[in-house]
């Protein structure tokens, strides 16, 4: 999946504790650190204008196929790790809604087998947007929490270095790649 | 309080007798006798779910239906035009929309006062006069921005349902182990019982589940749903008749000496609703039905009550 990036924009990491990531909070285990967001707080907000091979249209006379994927992170209240919710738009801005184009269109092929074997239908699921109610598709955080306890047990970690280690691990099987310039910081 | 076993799993079995009375009509525009539809009349339990009527309702209907082509996963139902949701269990929509809450609250001569929920042999003779939840069933026009969509082999559902059961079992004893450790005979057999509204094939499966040996109970699974009415929230770009879901980790009790309550969780999550830890003052709690008294023992409450995905899922109504 080639990723052609027109626009891309962050909203600031926005936290209730104004002076959480100059003290730096221990990572203990996997909910501590996000304490300091409330729930449904959004944390992350990335547009990113995809261009993508769709090779099950052969009847186009090009290949590229261009969709919208909207990303958007919020805590999980139960699971305190960083859900990704995303939806995604046709090139007319028409909601993609079924579970198979996103992995066809959508997830790289190095995970496709991993995410699928996961769970009923899939590590991807269908849930209620956590502020609109819409129907959304999202990955499922049961697995995160261990995953991410088994890369940073022991560690001191700050909410910024928190995120890119759950970037790593979740954000890649849905196309999500950010690199440390990518992240706003307050003036 | 402790409840002894056999009187949890009595009291669990009579959660799963519970039904809810629907009579349901085909769309006026989507129906060929050009008009008002014959009413399909069944009591569904209160533990069960839309995507597990939708067979039924397609056999009785099919002959009515102006387009023959539709398949029985295409169904959705509504209540005065809001689509239901289809994961959420049948009890808990029938406390949400279906108006019972507030008959419940009335002055009706039965001696209960204006304003105060209506207890025992008064809330019975209520509940004899309450009719049947009139919806609405639908094989156009897919509401997408409220219903994901479902499928013919009800994957979707079973997904949906197991997320649940998955998110439950997380915040019972903090890890995901238990869930996973459940064997896929397990697992089946916890799905099918639901299908089936069988109890003696639940329980077996469910105290594995929820009581598994040598696990700590660390927060007791719990959705709060507040209509829009309640919330005071109006976001734009909200499905229509948005509800607000609210949960937080509830830890089984405050101190050594204090248990939680429901009460004292409404209040620590919603104290504008809930101001008051020992009486309702704006809202009350439904479960199954019935208003919950709010110095109700919450580890109990989800031990007796749980739906059967293991979350207590409590509708809050505003008091009239």
């Amino acid at each position: 999946m080639e990723i052609g990036q027109t626009s891309q924009y962050f909203q600031s990491l926005r936290t209730q504790n104004p002076t959480c990531r100059s003290s730096g909070p221990c990572f203990q285990n996997s909910g501590q650190v996000l304490d300091l967001l409330s729930p449904y707080q959004i944390i992350l907000l990335v547009r990113m204008f995809a261009q993508l091979q769709v090779r099950k249209m052969p009847r186009r006379r090009s290949n590229d196929i261009k969709c919208t994927v909207q990303y958007e992170v919020f805590l999980s209240p139960s699971y305190r790790v960083p859900v990704v919710y995303f939806s995604m738009q046709d090139a007319e801005s028409r909601p993609l809604r079924d579970i198979d184009d996103v992995y066809t269109l959508l997830v790289p092929q190095a995970f496709k087998n991993q995410l699928r074997d996961v769970g009923v239908i899939g590590g991807i699921s269908t849930g209620d947007h956590p502020i609109t109610g819409i129907p959304t598709f999202f990955i499922h955080p049961c697995q995160t929490a261990e995953a991410l306890q088994r890369v940073a047990a022991g560690r001191s970690v700050q909410v910024e270095e928190y995120m890119f280690l759950w970037l790593g691990i979740v954000g890649g099987c849905v196309g999500l790649h950010l690199t440390p310039d990518d992240m706003w910081r307050p003036p | 309080m402790k409840t002894g076993s056999r009187d949890l799993r009595s009291l669990q079995n009579k959660v799963w007798e519970g039904s809810v009375p629907l009579e349901i009509r085909l769309a006026s525009a989507e129906c060929t006798t050009y008009g008002v539809s014959d009413a399909f009349l069944i009591h569904v339990p209160r533990i069960s779910y839309i995507p597990l009527l939708l067979p039924k309702l397609h056999a009785f209907f099919r002959s009515s239906l102006i387009n023959h082509e539709a398949n029985f996963w295409d169904g959705w139902l509504s209540y005065e035009d809001v689509p239901l949701k289809w994961h959420f269990p049948l009890g808990l929509l029938y406390d949400l929309y279906s108006g019972a809450s507030e008959l419940l609250q009335d002055d009706n001569g039965l001696g209960g006062k204006k304003g105060q929920p209506v207890y025992g042999a008064e809330e019975q003779k209520l509940r004899d006069q309450l009719r049947t939840w009139k919806l609405t069933l639908h094989y156009e026009n897919w509401p997408s921005e409220s219903l994901a969509k479902l499928d013919q082999d009800g994957k979707f559902m079973r997904d949906a349902f197991t997320n649940s059961v998955k998110e439950a079992s997380f915040l019972r004893h903090g890890s995901g182990k238990v869930v996973m450790a459940l064997s896929k005979e397990d697992s089946t057999q916890l799905w099918d019982s639901v299908e089936q509204n069988d109890f003696t094939r639940f329980y077996p499966v469910s105290q594995r589940l929820f009581h598994p040996p040598g696990a700590n109970l660390r927060h007791i699974p719990t959705k709060i749903y507040l209509p829009a009415t309640a919330s005071e929230d109006d976001k734009e770009g909200t499905s229509l008749g948005h509800l607000k879901v609210v949960q937080s980790l509830i830890t089984p009790s405050l101190s050594a000496r204090q248990p939680q309550t429901v009460g004292t969780a409404l209040n620590a999550l919603l104290p504008s609703l809930f101001p008051s830890r020992r009486s309702p003052l704006l809202a009350l709690p439904m479960l199954h039905g019935a208003v919950v008294p709010l110095n109700t023992n919450l580890q109990s409450l989800a031990e007796a009550a749980g739906y059967a995905d293991g979350f207590l899922h409590v509708a809050v109504v505003m008091m009239v």
